[in-house]
């Protein structure tokens, strides 16, 4: 080829090249979606929840992090799998794991994210969470009003929020919850009853501290 | 006269990708999947491909008749019809068949009546050559713009009157043909087609298909733009076309070099595509003025060598037919399967990342709940395309304004999500486009330089 000829593939190549650089610097290669964060990296806490629907969404959150940590996957595939069965199982099979796997890195991660959120000075005292509560209780008009009027001290005293969650988290069957995930109201309910019960064992519990010993001793509470 | 020649030859060749921004539409309306309507496009190219030389070895063998192109026209018009009839994907395909089947009757014919009505060789075949360019690059907005202005339908409607407008032009041409036909070369031996210059229109035309059925996709599919701004998008193409051929004439350069450059800038162009910084239509601007230089620099002047002095005639017009579509049938054959398993692909990262955007929102629990339980079903029923959030945000509940802007922000942000997967999904294909286009440049290089003629068109 002579210069005559040389020159429109010469001219060719400068404008690809300059357009090409002018879109790579203007972040063409990376104009992709985000990879998912490690998922064993910690995220700052949120502020301490004001209501119970926020505290529950804290304890979730963190929880299924956590789960996602333990299992080596993003928090993201985790949540997307964990409303339908399939999903699961192919999670799990993707992961080398059994279900099993699952289910116990879920409850490792619920038990996990309260003690977080209790380290960090982010689980609301029972008292700020009671009015909200006490509308889902179900109680006849007058009884929700003895709840409501119970002192805010004798609230915090008898239901640390750390330990009633503590306790309604070990005993809320991550396998059942994963069943009625389809399901929103009898997951509610069933949920709704975890909380109440470890509530009442908890301020049982309190309770039975607050008596002196030597009376307590002769009391049959086991 | 010769207008309606060259605008029947254009609408045969326009008619390869002319329904590629009316594929959306047709999926939709025939309830076909991406790789099944490609078939519209395929069956067409292949039947061309397979059809182009043996008519018009049927064209010479008739002794460049007008009827062959009389009895093209008619057929590819009554397939025409049968295209805006059809109510299923097979009927479509089967009538695209027929189309290609006049269509090759057309187009291999037409160039010897272009020739004899020019009354010169090079002016007839560079009109020839010329009409098909215009036909191809124009195709895809004419077919946007009426897919979009009254249906897909219209297109195969408007296509019938149409062609059937050159009929009487070639009846005309009859006395003139035969005195033509004794100027050629009576019993000589045909000419080896060229084979460089064929190799060459082959791939490029595979590059070419993939810049226009992709960016179409891409446009309406990816970042669910109208087909009206997706044709108006690419009439860049056909426009920077037009203007490489100014280039052309100002450079007389050869046509070894402006292939050579042709070849480096639809490369580049499609490199480009691949590398988009954002879903915003000014970003396709320049990658798309690329390919349409690129096209106007090769496509007319690759032809016109592998006609020049070759005879006879309408079977080296045949020959790069064949090439042409054999080259789009082979860009559709490899493209397809590649961006049809990257946009598959990219559904679980774009559903991780519109997960993460959920989760963290800054809104209530409840409304993020049903928020979730709205887009998962959107997507369920979007079925692998890229779905339609609004819905979704316009059903959920939020008090106040605050909530309102931040699930405002939130569409956004997923929107965007969206358009970054759906951009990724298409970068495989339009890089391996661009590797098409750059294996024309070795057969390019083997060309003979031959100067433009001044007044080719």
């Amino acid at each position: 080829m002579n210069a005559r000829a040389l020159l429109l593939p010469a001219l060719a190549l400068l404008a690809v090249a300059a357009v090409i650089g002018v879109q790579i610097l203007s972040g063409g290669r990376d104009f992709a979606p985000p990879s998912p964060p490690d998922p064993c990296r910690e995220r700052p806490v949120g502020p301490r929840a004001q209501a119970l629907e926020n505290l529950a969404e804290q304890v979730v959150l963190i929880g299924v992090q956590r789960a996602a940590c333990i299992l080596g996957v993003s928090r993201e595939r985790l949540v997307l799998a964990l409303p339908s069965a399939r999903d699961r199982q192919a999670l799990a099979r993707d992961l080398g794991r059994d279900q099993g796997a699952l289910v116990a890195a879920l409850k490792a991660g619920r038990t996990g994210s309260v003690t977080r959120l209790e380290g960090a000075g982010r689980l609301p005292r029972a008292s700020t969470l009671l009015d909200g509560y006490a509308g889902q209780l179900g109680l006849p008009g007058f009884a929700e009003g003895i709840v409501r009027r119970i002192p805010a001290g004798v609230v915090d005293d008898l239901l640390p929020t750390g330990g009633v969650l503590k306790r309604a988290v070990a005993d809320i069957d991550v396998r059942t919850v994963l069943r009625e995930l389809d399901d929103p109201d009898a997951l509610q309910a069933q949920l709704g009853d975890r909380i109440r019960k470890a509530a009442l064992r908890e301020a049982r519990a309190r309770l039975i501290q607050k008596i002196p010993a030597p009376i307590r001793n002769l009391l049959p509470f086991g | 006269m010769t207008a309606l020649l060259s605008l029947a030859v254009g609408i045969v060749l326009a008619d390869s990708a002319i329904v590629t921004l009316a594929l959306p539409q047709i999926l939709r309306d025939l309830d076909a999947e991406v790789a099944q309507v490609a078939w519209v496009l395929i069956a067409y190219n292949l039947v061309l491909a397979l059809a182009a030389v043996p008519a018009a070895r049927l064209s010479v063998r008739t002794g460049r008749s007008p009827s062959v192109a009389v009895v093209g026209l008619a057929v590819f018009a009554a397939a025409s019809a049968a295209c805006a009839l059809s109510t299923s994907l097979e009927a479509l395909v089967a009538a695209r068949v027929v189309q290609a089947l006049g269509g090759a009757l057309v187009i291999t014919a037409c160039l010897e009546l272009l020739v004899l009505a020019r009354g010169d060789e090079r002016r007839g075949a560079a009109r020839w050559a010329a009409a098909g360019v215009a036909g191809a690059a124009v195709g895809p907005v004419a077919g946007g713009l009426l897919t979009a202005g009254i249906s897909w339908q219209s297109i195969f409607v408007v296509q019938v009157p149409l062609v059937l407008l050159a009929v009487p032009v070639a009846l005309g041409l009859r006395p003139a043909a035969r005195a033509a036909v004794s100027r050629t070369r009576p019993g000589a031996r045909a000419d080896r087609p060229h084979v460089a210059a064929n190799l060459a229109l082959a791939l490029l035309s595979a590059a070419l298909t993939a810049a226009l059925f992709l960016l179409v996709l891409l446009l309406v599919e990816g970042w669910r733009r109208s087909p009206a701004v997706a044709a108006a998008t690419v009439t860049v193409i056909p426009v920077a076309a037009l203007a490489a051929r100014t280039v052309a004439r100002a450079a007389q350069a050869g046509t070894r070099s402006e292939a050579v450059a042709g070849a480096i800038l639809i490369a580049g162009g499609l490199g480009a595509l691949a590398l988009l910084p954002d879903a915003a239509l000014g970003w396709t601007v320049a990658p798309q003025a690329l390919i349409g230089l690129g096209l106007g620099l090769t496509v007319d002047s690759l032809t016109a060598v592998a006609l020049v002095d070759r005879l006879p005639r309408a079977l080296h017009g045949g020959w790069t037919i064949a090439a042409r579509h054999a080259g789009i049938v082979a860009g559709l054959a490899l493209l397809t399967p590649v961006f049809t398993a990257d946009l598959r692909d990219a559904r679980a990262p774009a559903q991780e990342a519109i997960a993460a955007l959920v989760l963290d929102a800054r809104l209530p629990p409840s409304a993020k709940l049903d928020l979730a339980d709205d887009l998962g079903r959107q997507l369920d029923a979007e079925d692998g395309r890229v779905p339609d959030l609004a819905p979704a945000f316009a059903a959920v509940k939020l008090d106040g304004a605050p909530e309102r802007a931040r699930a405002q922000a939130l569409e956004g942000a997923l929107d965007d999500q969206l358009e970054r997967a759906a951009t990724r999904a298409f970068r495989d294909a339009f890089l391996v486009a661009a590797a098409l286009a750059l294996l024309a440049v070795p057969p390019a290089l083997a060309l003979r330089t031959r100067r433009r003629p001044r007044a080719a068109a």
